[in-house]
């Protein structure tokens, strides 16, 4: 066991320090924060609210009490509104510099829904906000308080249900959708980095001709329960660092974007998630150190490990067939074929009501190829460690297998 | 007290059968050569010894019984293939290496950083492995081998590719490790080094022991009946010499069948007109013995 932890600990900090693991777990997610900031900063250096923004109210729909009309949730107007009795007091108090902009609601203004502003190329998006909440206040003058709480508000909740009505979701319909491709990017980046992270270490060892020196210290058992913890931790790891990105990014744009403020992540697809991604990352772990052991060199594993990657993404580029028919038979074929399972497990849940004998046998599948596939890789990997230079053909392999 | 038995093992490979039968065992605290052509079924035999391949048949007991956890951590070992972590320095590299033996890195660190004073590399300690020479490197995997104080050592091809001055590096450190009671098993095609520091041998060829014993026992079996003289003066008609060859101012003298080396010895001492100066039995090199032996093996 304690082998084991030296070959997990050597290989975690041998790949964190690494530049291209750097530049890929911060890297990435800085790129995104770059963006971020530089939209917001273009948002923020572009829309500067007025000081006080002046109207003529020639169709008369603004009340003089108007503000006293707003519903009590309302938030006061972010950018005061003055009235004018003419274009020319207006236009006067615009020259005095008293407002920075004024706008004509013309006598045609209930049929035509047009206004003219003037003094200023475009209003700030406080006063349109302002100017909107005021004529409808003005416009429901004569509406009940409860109308015109609803008419500021007409859907304080949506519950959004799946088709079929098992699963309720309340409130941020932008997660609704997003929600199985942030379980699915995660899942991606925590497995399949690892793993391939995995096959990098193996076919590494073979190439350096280190392998022959670690296998006469270290049973492979050890070798290679070592290499799949240290590489499991350091994918969660890179995972970690994306999500705490998220999170901030998510935390610091719940600010201003109102549906991130609603997000919450539903605790049983999380337990779900977790329960899928042990054997997942297990069962790609184990193929990754299988090919590595067959292939002689880094180029010839990737490939064959593409493939590999290609099988476990499918849910995510059929990500249609989700959104569209989540307990369908081809997404329901895919959350039971072990090699997708994972993935297209966890983009079923938040969209369906998955019946709990397909999770458990999904999570069965999932397991059982897992324990197989790490079973065998042990002997592949005996058989394979010491071919330097020569990969092993698939039929040798079984070939192998049989008489070793 | 044997540390190795190698009790009739065998290998295939599909259709190849790399080690057909092997048998021999190796003395606790000597130099036991492990010699062969290219092929034999040498690195098989050590992979085997190793466990890092289980034999079709027979056994092997390693320090007093089976390969285990604790037995791996007693054995040091040269592959012939070498190979180091590339992308690390080489200080870091020998001691996570020695790590995987157990040794504490603070034991190992001080240790690798004693060997690569005396290998003469300890300037180079933190300079990555691929920035070192072959001769570097190779110099850096013989002190791998040795930084857990094995009791086993098993070196295959030690000296290929070294100069003069680190072979004799190598040489020593060797005798040293014998002297401190560590077992050695060498497998070197340099003849004359393995003559020169093994005690016994043995010779696989076509997954086969072919000799096996002392190595002067070995050299005694394939003397031919010829006395090496030299001297000044006139040798004369020796009686049961059948041919005389002069080589670099030595003669070897062929003996006919049944004559004696201490025969000729005393024929030699009577002839007034010869003065002996050195007289021995002609014996041949490990290295004739070894092309000998692998040709008839091969015909």
């Amino acid at each position: 066991m304690q082998r084991l932890l030296y070959i997990a600990k050597f290989e975690y900090f041998r790949h964190l320090r690494r530049r291209m693991f750097l530049l890929t777990t911060f890297g990435v997610p800085l790129l995104l924060v770059a963006g971020f900031v530089l939209l917001f900063t273009a948002l923020v250096l572009t829309n500067q609210p007025e000081s006080a923004i002046g109207y003529v109210d020639q169709a008369d729909v603004i009340p003089a009490d108007a503000e006293a009309l707003l519903p009590a949730t309302e938030t006061p107007l972010p950018v005061p509104l003055r009235a004018y009795p003419d274009e020319a007091a207006a236009q006067e108090a615009f020259v005095a510099g008293d407002i920075a902009a004024y706008v004509v609601i013309p006598p045609d203004y209930l049929d035509s829904g047009r206004v003219t502003a003037y003094g200023a190329e475009e209003l700030s998006m406080e006063g349109e906000q302002s100017l909107h909440t005021l004529l409808r206040a003005g416009l429901l003058e004569d509406a009940t308080p409860q109308v015109i709480a609803r008419a500021f508000d007409p859907i304080e909740t949506l519950r959004r249900s799946t088709l079929d009505g098992g699963r309720t979701i309340v409130g941020g319909g932008i997660w609704f959708v997003l929600l199985p491709y942030l379980f699915g990017m995660l899942f991606l980046v925590a497995t399949f980095s690892s793993s391939s992270y995995l096959l990098q270490a193996i076919v590494e060892e073979k190439e350096n001709r280190t392998m022959e020196i670690v296998v006469t210290s270290v049973n492979p058992s050890q070798l290679i329960a070592g290499k799949t913890l240290g590489l499991g931790a350091l994918g969660l790891t890179q995972a970690l660092v994306w999500l705490l990105f998220g999170a901030l990014l998510a935390g610091v744009g719940a600010i201003f974007f109102e549906p991130l403020r609603t997000f919450n992540l539903p605790g049983d697809i999380l337990l779900i998630a977790l329960l899928a991604f042990i054997p997942g990352y297990l069962l790609f772990a184990g193929l990754m150190i299988g090919i590595g052991a067959m292939v002689s060199s880094q180029q010839e594993g990737q490939q064959m490990a593409s493939m590999l990657t290609l099988s476990g993404m499918l849910p995510f580029i059929l990500n249609f067939v989700f959104v569209t028919n989540p307990n369908g038979a081809l997404a329901v074929g895919l959350s039971l074929f072990p090699l997708s399972a994972p993935l297209a497990l966890v983009m079923r849940l938040p969209l369906a009501q998955v019946p709990f004998w397909q999770i458990l046998l999904s999570l069965g599948l999932l397991t059982a190829g897992a324990v197989l596939v790490v079973l065998t890789v042990g002997r592949i990997f005996r058989l394979g460690m010491l071919h330097h230079g020569k990969a092993i053909r698939p039929g040798e392999l079984v070939r192998l297998l049989r008489t070793s | 007290m044997e540390t190795l038995i190698v009790d009739h093992v065998a290998k295939s490979f599909a259709a190849t059968q790399a080690v057909k039968d092997v048998s021999f065992a190796v003395e606790a605290g000597e130099i036991f050569a492990l010699l062969g052509p290219n092929g034999a079924g040498k690195t098989t035999t050590i992979r085997m010894v190793l466990d890092l391949l289980k034999p079709d048949r027979g056994s092997i007991s390693v320090l007093g019984g089976p390969m285990s956890a604790e037995t791996r951590d007693r054995i040091g070992y040269l592959p012939e293939d070498r190979g180091l972590y590339r992308k690390l320095k080489l200080l870091d590299c020998l001691v996570f290496l020695a790590g995987l033996k157990g040794v504490a890195s603070g034991e190992a660190r001080q240790r690798a950083q004693a060997y690569l004073e005396r290998f003469d590399l300890a300037e180079h300690s933190q300079k990555k492995v691929n920035e070192l020479s072959r001769g570097m490197q190779q110099k850096a995997q013989f002190i791998v081998a040795l930084l857990h104080d094995p009791d086993l050592l098993i070196v295959d091809e030690p000296f290929a590719g070294l100069d003069p001055v680190n072979v004799r590096l190598i040489k020593e450190v060797l005798r040293e490790q014998a002297a401190a009671g560590k077992t050695i098993i060498l497998s070197a095609h340099e003849m004359y080094l393995v003559q020169e520091l093994a005690r016994r041998m043995v010779m696989i060829n076509h997954g086969r022991v072919v000799l096996y014993g002392p190595i002067a026992e070995v050299r005694r079996k394939f003397a031919a009946n010829a006395v090496i003289v030299e001297g000044h003066g006139d040798l004369g008609t020796l009686p049961d010499v059948t041919s005389v060859q002069r080589q670099n101012g030595r003669a070897v003298l062929q003996l006919k069948e049944g004559a004696s080396p201490q025969q000729i010895l005393r024929t030699l001492s009577r002839n007034d007109h010869f003065t002996v100066e050195r007289f021995e039995v002609a014996l041949p090199s490990l290295d004739d013995i070894f092309v000998q032996v692998a040709q008839e093996e091969d015909v």
